[in-house]
């Protein structure tokens, strides 16, 4: 997967083997009576990565666009369903003062007011 | 008669830890808020509803916020709470 490509969407955290800090809409959340105990206290939401839509007349960044996909993600900015959140994977996720010694892989640390790329601002919070 | 829904009770000394422990425990699962009781120097109880499942997760995720933030009384799920329970509201 190439860094970004002139059309089409990137995949953010598409790849396995390679970790992104993305972007991504809080879709839903996780029930789990039975749990390490270390989760005990713990939000788990379903996030859902977002992709960037290329506009093919000007090539440029036009908006966000729906993956699909679901991962869970740990929250410990209090984020909410519907908010758009910046993910973070992989070792970097087990460096928040919450999550040092969690069994945890992906993490909502910070909730997004908007996103701007090329001059264009494709997001922004409403309220 | 038992009611089909769990009650969860989160209690906090403070409105500004009550007032965490409820977002954070609406945020954590399906459940609902019902009420807040001010019981009397300082302390603040809030009363969710929902699944079993949903109501343990959430009283879990609010204390756990709480208590970041204040101090956190007490904690408690009543699974099937008797119909009887909703009158002392």
């Amino acid at each position: 997967m190439g860094i970004l490509p002139m059309s089409g969407t990137v995949r953010h955290g598409q790849d396995a083997r390679a970790t992104f800090m993305f972007l991504a809409r809080v879709t839903g959340n996780v029930v789990a009576s039975q749990k390490d105990r270390s989760l005990n206290g713990q939000k788990l939401f379903v996030v859902e990565p977002l992709s960037v839509k290329y506009d093919e007349a000007t090539k440029k960044p036009a908006s966000l666009a729906n993956t699909g996909r679901a991962i869970v993600a740990l929250d410990v900015v209090g984020a909410g369903e519907g908010q758009l959140v910046l993910v973070t994977q992989g070792s970097s996720a087990r460096m928040t003062e919450q999550t040092k010694n969690l069994p945890a892989d992906a993490v909502i640390v910070g909730i997004v007011d908007s996103a701007e790329y090329a001059g264009k601002t494709f997001y922004r919070a409403q309220g | 008669m038992a009611n089909a829904e769990a009650i969860g009770l989160i209690e906090t000394r403070g409105i500004v830890a009550a007032v965490e422990a409820c977002d954070a425990a609406l945020k954590a699962a399906n459940v609902t808020f019902v009420e807040q009781h001010k019981v009397g120097s300082g302390l603040v109880a809030i009363t969710l509803r929902g699944d079993v499942a949903a109501v343990r997760a959430a009283v879990d995720a609010g204390a756990e916020a709480a208590g970041r933030v204040g101090e956190v009384i007490s904690v408690h799920v009543i699974p099937r709470p008797h119909n009887d329970v909703a009158k002392m509201s």
